[in-house]
């Protein structure tokens, strides 16, 4: 099933209340990350269908006029109705956000793949193994 | 027809590459079949931008999500906890966390000890040098001298603390409980020609460096190059007899999908605990009408999973968030039996670092710690990174309840009955999650979190598949004798996960391939006499 233009900006501006543009933080409806977003959305193409026929019920087709309170207490009630259909679209969204360059670098966060360049990790105190080292040993002879 | 070859493995994962480099030496002619590929580490997902995302389709380490060619379908809507496997080359290693404890002395005895489940035919000394070249060909990062283990050999340096592990072993250190580095099957330097760890974190979707032993890149290189033949994409439907009761061989069906019949003097069957049984139980005849190897009617019973629980804390000091191997350290401060406890037997606190971003923010979402719409930021950068935590492994003992079966009505894609799985979690094992959850907070805690979250049992986590063929001496209560040959069918050996008699409280592919080596020597030393 492939999702409608229409569908595909309705659920722009639910990914956009998902994670909403607020605090100096983008939202998942700016244009590169629903461009992300929406080029894989087919494979859930009926959890989403199902979440903009939910909305627009809840909403009477006003939706995106709302203001951000009642889009959110909407999305809330949907949540609850759909569980783990409305799972999947938090999921795709916050995958989707979660990788673009300038959400990671916001964060303080390296962006791009971990791999080849690899990750540092500080080895820590080793003096903290010094108790258990007295230890003495304590298995089970048999 | 294909040419008769002697020996026949089922199965490329942790148990087969292992049995196949060791019965090399013999100079048999060795052909292994696996229903999936090689692995390709350039295709892992930490290569590549999506690689969160790739944990929850093309590389999730359940099946049911992941749905490649190479896996099979499995019914286990009647068990809380799903199966995690992987089906290829290396077969579970190559998705695994890489924790590389063994069993502890008193997990081969068990009855003797607790009064509970079956002592094991062997014991701890028997398998010990078979560990030791188990180590040495993984290669293990750890430290010697852990008093809640015997000693072990001497290993590459341990995997770093980081800032996560050093705040939970703090925790340990305030309630003066045991924890040690963990013994990991991951380079911390070059080993073999690997090179070592850069801490890419996502040990549980591939390791793309190399640095983690998974046996495509650990003992198969070595195996084929001894000459053992390893043919991918090939899937075994039954293991056929004669009218001696011997096996002659296996029938599976090859990468375009054409039935074959490949004849072996003698099968090995390393498919793990699911895939064995499910072979066994598919290779029905007039002599073994119940399924093969099965006169006991225990194959496929006591299917064990070890249940887990997680405890997470939050902390105020910034910690390691995804960067780096989830392993880090140990806990058996709790292994022992020690009924005061409310249960019998124990289990290992594993530490878990943490995830990247975006499961952080999955992971805070789902449980309502952070919210969907307006305060989502604010809430999410307070916790990103500010959470470590840790796995309790629970032992589970054997029940003949918890079975794989064969479901009636699915089937894989070549047709082959599919697995069903029934299991219940014991009330030994509820009372043991409680108290685990219950004392892990109180670690959290000490180390200075100031949230705890604990939650039992994982649903995803049945990647510790064991039981289901067990060995014993008496072929009215097992299915192989000590040394791995079918009770039955004497020139049928099962290498794998289930062979086990009991679980431990720990991972068990140490294990699993140290029992591997065993029976290959035990092979090798019989070459004479083998099928008497
Ligand atoms: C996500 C994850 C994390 C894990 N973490 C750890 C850990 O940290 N430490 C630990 O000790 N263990 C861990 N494990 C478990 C570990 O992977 C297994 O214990 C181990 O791989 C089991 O070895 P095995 O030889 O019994 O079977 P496997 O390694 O599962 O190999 C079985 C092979 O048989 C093949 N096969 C099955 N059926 C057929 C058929 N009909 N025809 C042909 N081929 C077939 C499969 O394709 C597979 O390659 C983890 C597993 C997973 C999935």
């Amino acid at each position: 099933m492939a999702l409608t233009d229409q569908q595909i900006e309705a659920f722009r501006t639910i990914a956009g209340r998902i994670i909403p543009a607020e605090d100096g933080a983008l939202g998942a409806d700016d244009a590169t990350i629903f461009a992300d977003l929406s080029s894989s959305l087919n494979d859930i193409a009926p959890a989403i269908a199902s979440i903009i026929d939910a909305v627009n019920l809840e909403a009477f087709g006003r939706f995106a006029q709302l203001p951000s309170v009642e889009q959110d207490a909407i999305l809330r009630k949907v949540q609850g109705a759909l569980g783990m259909t409305f799972w999947a679209a938090v999921q795709r969204v916050t995958l989707c956000y979660y990788r673009d360059d300038r959400v990671l670098s916001a964060l303080g966060l390296r962006p791009g793949p971990p791999f080849p360049r690899g990750q540092v990790l500080e080895q820590g105190d080793w003096s903290l193994l010094d108790p258990v080292k007295a230890r003495q040993p304590f298995w089970r002879e048999t | 027809m294909l040419t008769t070859v002697d020996v026949v493995i089922v199965g490329a994962g942790a148990s087969g590459a292992a049995v196949a480099w060791s019965l090399a030496d013999t100079r048999m002619q060795i052909v292994c079949l696996d229903q999936g590929g090689w692995p390709n580490p350039a295709t892992f997902p930490s290569a590549g931008r999506d690689w969160e995302a790739r944990q929850h389709s093309d590389h999730s380490f359940n099946p049911s999500v992941r749905r490649a060619a190479a896996d099979y379908p499995i019914n286990e809507e009647a068990s809380p906890i799903k199966i995690a496997n992987y089906n290829g080359v290396g077969g579970g290693t190559v998705l695994y966390a890489g924790h590389f404890p063994r069993f502890h002395p008193s997990d081969f005895r068990v009855k003797t000890l607790d009064g509970v489940a079956d002592d094991w035919p062997i014991d701890y000394a028997t398998l010990e040098p078979f560990y030791d070249r188990n180590d040495a060909i993984m290669g293990v990062a750890g430290l010697r001298g852990d008093p809640a283990n015997p000693l072990k050999p001497e290993r590459m340096p341990p995997l770093p603390l980081g800032k996560s592990a050093a705040a939970v072993a703090r925790g340990f250190n305030a309630q003066g409980w045991h924890w040690w580095p963990s013994d990991s099957a991951i380079a911390t330097q070059e080993h073999e020609g690997r090179a070592p760890c850069i801490n890419l974190g996502h040990c549980l979707y591939g390791c793309a460096q190399g640095a983690k032993a998974s046996t495509d890149i650990t003992y198969w290189p070595l195996a084929v190059r001894a000459g053992v033949e390893v043919r991918t994409h090939c899937r075994v439907r039954e293991v056929c007899v004669d009218d001696q009761g011997m096996a002659t061989g296996v029938i599976y069906f090859d990468a375009e999908g054409q039935e074959q019949f490949q004849p072996a003097h003698m099968v090995i069957m390393a498919c793990n605990g699911v895939g064995t049984p499910r072979i066994l139980l598919n290779s029905k005849s007039k002599l073994f009408p119940d399924g093969l190897a099965n006169s006991s009617g225990l194959v496929g019973r006591n299917l064990m999973f070890h249940p887990y629980a997680s405890i997470t804390g939050y902390f105020d000091a910034p910690l390691d968030g995804g960067r780096g191997p989830s392993n880090g350290l140990w806990s058996q401060e709790f292994y022992e039996t020690d009924l005061n406890r409310g249960f019998v037997r124990g289990y290992t606190y594993e530490f878990s670092r943490g995830g990247g971003p975006a499961s952080q923010a999955l992971g805070g979402i789902g449980s309502g710690r952070v919210p969907i719409g307006s305060g989502h930021h604010r809430a999410f950068r307070k916790r990103l990174d500010h959470s470590t935590g840790m796995v309790a492994i629970c032992e589970d003992l054997p029940e003949a309840h918890n079975t794989v079966t064969l479901d009636p009505t699915l089937t894989d894609a070549h047709g082959i009955p599919a697995p069903k799985i029934n299991y219940t979690i014991s009330e030994n094992s509820q009372r043991m999650l409680d108290f685990a959850m219950a004392r892990g907070a109180e670690v959290m805690k000490a180390a200075g979190a100031y949230e705890v979250q604990t939650a039992a049992p994982l649903s995803f986590g049945g990647w510790h598949l064991m039981g289901t063929a067990r060995m014993g001496r008496d072929p009215k209560t097992s299915v192989v004798n000590d040394w791995g040959r079918s009770h039955d069918v004497k020139n049928l050996f099962v290498v794998d996960g289930s062979l086990f008699v009991t679980s431990a409280g720990v991972n068990p592919t140490s294990t699993i391939q140290a029992l591997a080596l065993y029976v290959a020597d035990a092979i090798k030393s019989r070459l004479a006499n083998l099928f008497d």
